[in-house]
Order: C-alpha cells, then structure tokens, then sequence
C-alpha cells in the first residue's frame, strides 16, 4: 500500500482544504469540559460502576417491595377498616361530635368561675378513661390556655384591686388579645418584672388559643367527615344486603333441616329472583352446589391452569361475589373436575353460580 | 509537560492530574472539532459530538490502557459518537450541509480587493463538494486530510478493513475531483 498514490491524493485538493475557513469549539465549550475533567478529577476516584449499580438496585428492589408490601397490607385490611368504621362510628359519632360548653367560651366566665370549671375538669378527665386522643389533647390544651389566660388577675386579687369580668358578648377571635389586654396592661398597675411576665403569659395564651382553636376545627371537620362516609357505607351494606339475607334465611333453615333438595331450591330461587345478587358462598353452600349435599372440604388445589395461586374455593367464592372478573369458562370447566370428580361446571347448581358472574 | 506524549498524558490524568487533561485537551481541540464539524454537517451538531466525545474520555479514563496511540482512541470514541448521534437524528450517513450552510461573516469573510476570489470560490466549492460524498467516504477523506491518519489507523477507526478504507478513500478522491471540475 502506498499513501501516496495518486488515486489516493491529490495535493491540490489538499491544499484547498487547507484553505478551508478555520472553526474552533466555543468558550464555553471549552469550559464545560475542562470543568467536567476538573470535577472528575477532583471527585477522588472513580466508583466502580458494578457496586454502584448494585447498591442502586439493592436500594430500589428494597423501596419497590416495601412499597408493595404496604399496599397489599392495606388492601388486605381495607374490609376490616369498613366493617368497623360501619359498626363504631355511627355510636360513637355523637359523644366524638360533642364539644363540651365550657369550651366554647371560657373568657365570657370570671376568673373564679373559669378555675372551678378548671378544677372539675381535671377531676372527671382523671376519673374517666381514655376514650379518644383527640378529645384528650383538646382538653389539655383549653386547660392550658385557661392557666396562661386567668394567672395574671388571680395574682392581682392578692393584692386587693377589683378585677373586672370580660363582657360575655367577647368573640372567640378576640378572647387572647381581650383577655392579655385587661388583665396585663389595660386595669393592673406592676411592677415592670411583673408585667413582662403578664405580657409574656398573655402572648403564650394568645398561642395556646389559635393552637387550639385550629385543632378543634380540624377535629370537627375529621368528625363530620367519617360521620357521612359511615353513613354512606352503611346505607349501601345495608342496600346491597337486604335481599340475599332474606333468602338466605330459606337455605340456611333447609340446610339446618338436612333437606338438600329444598335448600338447592331455595338458592335456586335465590339466584333466579336477583341475578345481579352478590351471593356470599360458604363452605355448605360450595358442596351443595358442587353435588354432594354434604359440607364441602374445600380442597387446597391450586388452580394454576386460571393462573391462580388461589385455593379453588376460594376462588369460586370471589366469582359468585363478583369481585373478580370472570375468568375462560373452558378453562373452569377444566378444573372443577379435579374436585368433584365429574363435571361439575355442568352442574345447574354450578351454572347458576356462574350466572351471578357480570 | 509539552514534551509528554498524548498517552503519558492519559494516564496522568487517569491517576487524577487534571492538568495533564488540558494540555491533552489543548492540543486535539482545534483540529478534531474541525474534523467533527465538517464530518457531521454542521456546527451544532459537530459541537455536540464533540462535546460528548470528550466527555467520555473523561468519564471512561479508568478503562484507558496504551494500546493504541491517543489520538486513535480519540477519533475511535469520535466515531462512535457520531454514529450515535446521527443515528437519534434518523440520519445515518445522511450529510445536510450546503454550501449556504457554511460560516460566513468572522470565519469565511467576503471577498475583499485584496482577498483571493477564486481561492475563496474554490474553497467553497470544495466544501460542496465534500457535502455532497458519502457519509463514509468523507469521513475516511477527512480523518486523511485533517487528522493525518495513516490508512492503518483510518480503518482502525472506522472499524472497516484496509482495503475498505483505501477504497472510500480512492472513491472520495476522484468524486472531489470531477466534483471540482465543474465549478472550475
């Protein structure tokens, strides 16, 4: 190979691209990169990009499966919160709702009045238990304000000079700023060690009063809030479930009896009468309808072929509750004889289950 | 440091000596962002190879050995670059400069009196002409004509056999040629 062989270069051609106009890389180019080389160098040594990755994926799997964990944990809870949000809440909701009188307006009482409420106060939260946190705090937080708000007259009457009682007409918005007015500077007259602290005790009132008045809002509106969602749930559970309970009675009373037949009918009616109907299926329910007129075992067969882990009964369970879409009917009819040892996807018992499906 | 050659300057600047990396830098910046820029068409896109080019020679200077001259690994990593490049743009091999495209104004003054009219013509004739070459053989003409790559080194770079490289080189000169000879 010869570099200069003529079909290879041609010096005049070179000497034209000699005269090429010259292009340099921008400042800032240049600056960037020699920054970039700075930092690299500077950054001490590289990392091994494998740790990292490593470390980086160790971090992420760990994020994703706590992430995972946690969402399945409160699905799997979720029925459990409702059902006892329906049982609870609605009695609890009144006395929760309930925010005691003197709570409202304690500035409006004079300052002997206010202590005694205190005391009792005291007295009956001791005595009785704990029944909501919230409520708790709230009370904590009133006493406290009341303490800060009245401490500056209850040590002027010691010294003999009248103290008079805020008008009742006081808002709430205005109790801190009335009440550290008439009692700090407005009627005593101290010394001026005193009457920084009154400032002071007056300041904090004022504080432990928004605080509170904040809190007291945001526990209402929590309150109002599960009180209608309660409401809600119940109406719905009570909507959904009226007509299956009611002939659920017939089945379970045919059940009870041993008569088969008769409790085959009455689901039959059941599901004849209200296809749309969720049917919960117990384990009685689940032999009846497979065929055997005798208590299911429900079988811990892995229904794989549905791509389920889900033991079968289980499975059927959450097909006649509709809570899962249906799923290849060829692909059931598959499976059920692994069970019952015939077909029993042509059972009619078994058609009517798969009937309640959407 | 400027009698250090290109590889002792690497791995220098491998063992952390960041001034070892500008003087590198200094000495390929010129002609390797022309050859970039000429090579992808324009100078955006030229500046943005280039850009990213040195930001692997920076990012990848632990996995440096000699085994080649610097200069090889630089154009290797140029290369490679640029196909990335052009490849996001869905332009492979697609060259898009024309003589309309090329710097005016500071780096390509108008003809004067005293300037030279048919050297600047020719000048921008040839950039035309270079325009108008495969994408390949352009490249294997420009690492020839501004790098200063021996053929050896051409075909390491492109990843093409010698006799590929001397062929697009060939082709390249003779289409530069008749290209030439019409705007004569």
């Amino acid at each position: 190979m010869n570099d200069q062989d003529k079909d290879l270069h041609d010096e005049k051609i070179s000497a034209l691209y000699r005269q090429l106009p010259d292009v340099q890389p921008s400042a800032e180019t240049d600056a960037l990169i020699r920054a970039s080389a700075r930092r690299a160098v500077g950054a001490g040594p590289q990392r091994k990009g494998f740790s990292f990755d490593l470390k980086q994926l160790t971090a992420t799997a760990a994020v994703l499966m706590l992430s995972v964990g946690l969402v399945v944990q409160w699905q799997k809870n979720e029925p459990e919160k409702l059902q006892e949000a329906l049982s609870s809440a609605p009695a609890a909701m009144p006395e929760s709702l309930a925010i005691p009188d003197a709570d409202v307006a304690p500035a409006a009482k004079p300052p002997a009045e206010i202590f005694s409420h205190r005391t009792t106060q005291r007295s009956s939260a001791a005595d009785k238990p704990i029944e909501n946190l919230t409520r708790e705090a709230t009370a904590a937080v009133r006493q406290k304000k009341q303490e800060n708000a009245y401490s500056a007259p209850a040590a002027s009457s010691t010294g003999g000079m009248a103290v008079p009682a805020p008008a009742p007409a006081v808002v709430a918005e205005d109790r801190a700023e009335t009440d550290a007015g008439n009692w700090s500077s407005g009627v005593l007259s101290h010394e001026p060690a005193s009457a920084a602290r009154e400032t002071s005790l007056a300041g904090e009132a004022e504080k432990s009063l928004r605080r509170d008045d904040a809190l007291a809002a945001s526990a209402a509106a929590q309150r109002s809030k599960t009180a209608s969602r309660a409401k809600e749930l119940k109406a719905e559970a009570a909507t959904k479930s009226a007509l299956p309970i009611a002939k659920n009675t017939d089945y379970r009373s045919s059940m009870a009896k041993g008569d088969y037949p008769q409790a085959l009918s009455a689901l039959n009616d059941l599901v004849q009468t209200d296809k749309n109907a969720t049917l919960l299926v117990d384990r009685d329910m689940m032999g009846l309808l497979l065929g055997r007129q005798e208590t299911a075992e429900c079988q811990k067969l892995s229904a794989k072929e549905l791509g389920e882990e889900k033991p079968l009964c289980d499975f059927l369970v959450l097909q006649a509750q509709g809570l899962k879409p249906a799923a290849n009917p060829e692909k059931l009819s598959g499976v059920l004889p692994l069970i019952s040892g015939e077909s029993a996807y042509r059972h009619p018992a078994a058609k009517m289950l798969f009937k309640l499906k959407p | 440091m400027h009698d250090t050659s290109d590889e002792e300057l690497m791995l220098a600047f491998q063992a952390g000596n960041a001034g070892a990396f500008d003087t590198l830098y200094q000495r390929h910046r010129g002609r390797f962002f022309r050859f970039l820029v000429r090579e992808a068409g324009s100078r955006e896109a030229g500046e943005e190879i280039y850009q990213e080019a040195w930001l692997r020679v920076v990012r990848d200077r632990e996995k440096y050995r000699v085994q080649a001259r610097f200069s090889t690994y630089l154009y290797i990593l140029a290369h490679s670059c640029l196909m990335d490049y052009l490849r996001k743009q869905g332009r492979l091999w697609q060259h898009e400069e024309t003589v309309a495209e090329l710097p005016d104004d500071a780096s390509c003054p108008l003809p004067t009196p005293e300037s030279d009219w048919g050297r600047q013509l020719t000048a921008r004739a040839l950039a035309n002409c270079m325009a108008q070459l495969p994408a390949e053989q352009r490249e294997v003409f420009l690492l020839k004509e501004e790098a200063e790559f021996s053929l050896t080194d051409i075909a390491d770079i492109t990843g093409a056999g010698l006799e590929a490289a001397k062929s697009r080189l060939r082709y390249a000169v003779k289409k530069l040629r008749t290209c030439l000879e019409a705007f004569a």
